[in-house]
């Protein structure tokens, strides 16, 4: 494929920049190249194809040509693809003029595998996805195909995954929820700016006590505790994310955890030594407990020789081991 | 409705026993349905895997085989919990009934359900074992990797070894069922050496966990039919699943068992709260999407599998046994897999468990 191009001045009004086929590129902030033009001129003139009636569709440039317009320029230089250049060969340079210009993010990644051959046979289209991404190894199918997907999701779930509130696994198995269920995750961990494994366990707790319960996830999402914990003014990221947590874990296991805050309160109420810890058999299903205490040295193990003793006699001890 | 291999569609036969006798009677029962003859099971564990759904492929698919192993096995216990001893008569593998929480969808890669025809092998070692008089060895069943009467009638084998037990007085047989399969177990001389077990369970579970399994009125009168033609009895309430109302439905089925049969004809009664290997409940998840079983309050046991939390078992078992003394204070009640603690809070003692049930077995079902 060699797509022959020649450069002109075009007014900037023959270009129809809603017309967003080709677009590849998300990035927001145009400050840097708006002062880069202002100083410079458009170095590097966009790519457009004639569209009939005089106008012009962007194949790769969309930020060049919004910033020209932000500064009331009227005529710019454009390279211009034969107009009877097909819709993948545009495409195919579409991808290749972004990504032969920056390492490309996800969401543009997404982009342009969407534009690379849909809908033909992975064998076939392998090595046009390899020409356009400048890519020496043919990559995993499954993983593209993930990828490819990110652009035909909720704008909502892109965005988060764009600003990496949603982490792309999470926004696979968001995809495969009803719209309404993966809407309300993403409104929630947009909100709360979670790692991979808080999304992860956030994301099962909910679907489990909304199995369990008849609920619908936005339900369980959209409860009053859930609401209040996001919208306290007074309570930072972290410790809205740790309530949320402990919230869910306490309404999907309400047992397991009311007899964690009973043995804590009880092992409390023993007043321990400094330094000195009770722990239950792991879950409450073994039988054997352990007692803790640190020492730096000899003469500090010695001092410590009683503790053992002084754990046993606490009256509230029989209490706790028998349980 | 019991599923009894109605839904076989495809047979597979080892070439290795085509010629058995005790073949050809299988054959003529599935007349009809394709039959390929086969060098070992690759083909049909392919056939299998490929399936969308393995597990409900191999619930159709019959795989006449020789059990190369042993067949009398110990079962698998672990030794974090009180184990019973049983010991497995190793007649066949997976089931064509089909519980959400069943255990076997998850142990075997693929699950295949094959029938073991050497028949002749396992009366052998059978006899070994019988006549060696090994005090381990006193209680023998065919229900831990299948259920014991599915294969019946067109097999034949269960009538067979409930004749074989009769004729001896060490050990006793359990035949452990969901169906309703009894017919011809009058005709038998069983010297009530064989114990006829139900796996029971509430209406609430049987009906939403347990697809093609009979009802639970069903299997009671099953029980009561197997009463009146002289067999002892057991009852497994295993797996017991938490849930709102639990402890009152399950109370009831201990209140419907003694509707139907009496207590000194029941050998035992196990008690077993639902437990699994993690690996299962994605697979629960997605072949019964409406089940809510896997989310209960569990916690990862010693074994390692996952278990309710304990004192929601304890609390589930303190009721079962109340109503047990209620209404057959003599039996033998027993857990399977739990530990000290959970006898004691819940059976107030914690007791060498095999010899618990070998004793039991003495005085309902008269073993030496």
């Amino acid at each position: 494929m060699h797509t022959p191009f020649e450069i002109y001045w075009i007014s900037l009004d023959s270009i129809d920049s809603r017309d967003l086929d080709f677009q590849v590129s998300s990035e927001k902030d145009d400050s840097a190249l708006k002062r880069s033009v202002e100083s410079l001129g458009l170095i590097n003139p966009p790519l457009v194809q004639e569209k009939g009636g005089g106008m012009h569709r962007i194949i790769s440039g969309f930020r060049r040509v919004a910033v020209c317009r932000s500064l009331d320029m009227r005529r710019i230089q454009a390279m211009i693809v034969d107009p009877l250049t097909p819709h993948q060969e545009c495409a195919m340079l579409a991808v290749a003029e972004n990504a032969g210009q920056r390492e490309l993010g996800l969401l543009e990644m997404s982009r342009a595998l969407a534009l690379i051959g849909p809908g033909i046979p992975w064998q076939d289209r392998v090595s046009m996805i390899m020409d356009a991404l400048f890519l020496d190894e043919a990559p995993n199918q499954r993983y593209m195909e993930q990828v490819e997907s990110l652009c035909s999701m909720a704008p909502e779930i892109q965005a988060g995954v764009e600003d990496a509130t949603i982490a792309f696994p999470v926004a696979l198995k968001l995809q495969a929820m009803a719209p309404g269920e993966a809407l309300a995750f993403a409104e929630v961990f947009r909100r709360l700016g979670l790692s991979l494994g808080k999304q992860r366990e956030i994301l099962t707790l909910v679907k489990e006590i909304a199995a369990r319960d008849d609920l619908s996830c936005k339900d369980v999402l959209e409860s009053a505790e859930i609401s209040a914990f996001l919208e306290d003014k007074d309570r930072d990221l972290n410790l809205k994310s740790r309530e949320v947590r402990e919230f869910l874990k306490q309404r999907r296991f309400p047992h397991i955890t009311k007899a964690q805050e009973a043995f804590e309160t009880e092992v409390q109420g023993l007043n321990l030594p400094k330094g000195v810890r009770l722990e239950p058999p792991a879950h409450f299903e073994g039988q054997v407990y352990e007692l803790k205490f640190s020492f730096k040295n000899v003469n500090d193990l010695i001092k410590n020789h009683n503790v053992i003793i002084e754990v046993a006699e606490k009256p509230g001890l029989r209490k706790i081991l028998d349980r | 409705m019991t599923s009894t291999l109605k839904n076989v569609h495809t047979l597979y036969v080892d070439q290795d026993v085509r010629d058995f006798d005790t073949v050809q009677p299988i054959l003529d029962h599935f007349k009809g349905v394709p039959c390929h003859i086969v060098d070992g099971p690759t083909p049909v564990f392919r056939r299998v895997a490929s399936a969308k759904d393995p597990i409900s492929a191999a619930k159709e698919i019959l795989y006449l085989t020789r059990n190369k192993g042993a067949f009398v096995r110990k079962c698998p216990g672990t030794r974090e919990y009180t184990c019973c001893g049983y010991q497995i008569l190793h007649i066949g593998t997976f089931c064509t009934m089909d519980c959400s929480y069943c255990v076997l969808q998850a142990y075997f890669h693929p699950p295949v359900l094959q029938f073991f025809v050497n028949h002749r092998e396992l009366f052998d070692e059978l006899d070994q074992v019988l006549d060696s008089r090994n005090p381990e060895i006193r209680r023998i069943g065919t229900g831990e990797f299948t259920d014991s009467m599915i294969w019946e009638p067109w097999s034949g084998l269960s009538h067979k070894l409930v004749e074989r037990f009769g004729r001896q007085d060490h050990a006793v047989l359990e035949l452990k069922s969901k169906t309703v399969n009894i017919r011809g177990l009058d005709q038998l001389d069983h010297n009530r050496k064989t114990i006829m077990a139900w796996s029971v369970n509430t209406p609430e579970i049987i009906a939403t966990q347990e697809r093609n399994t009979a009802p639970l009125q069903a299997r009671l009168a099953a029980a009561a039919k197997c009463e009146a033609w002289g067999y002892p009895l057991a009852f497994h309430f295993d797996p017991m699943v938490i849930y709102p109302g639990c402890e009152q439905d399950y109370v009831k089925v201990v209140e419907q068992i003694f509707e139907h049969v009496s207590p000194e004809n029941v050998a035992w009664i196990s008690l077993g709260t639902f437990r699994f290997m993690p690996d299962l409940k994605a697979i629960i998840e997605t072949r019964f999407e409406n089940s809510k079983i896997v989310y209960g309050e569990f916690v990862p046991g010693l074994d390692n599998k996952m278990r309710y939390f304990k004192p929601l078992r304890i609390k589930l078992f303190q009721a079962m046994a109340a109503a047990l003394k209620k209404h057959a204070p003599q039996t033998t009640a027993y857990f399977c897999m739990e530990d000290e603690e959970v006898w004691r809070k819940s059976f107030q003692i914690t007791p060498d468990l095999p010899a618990l049930l070998d004793h039991s077995a003495q005085r309902v079902c008269g073993i030496l």
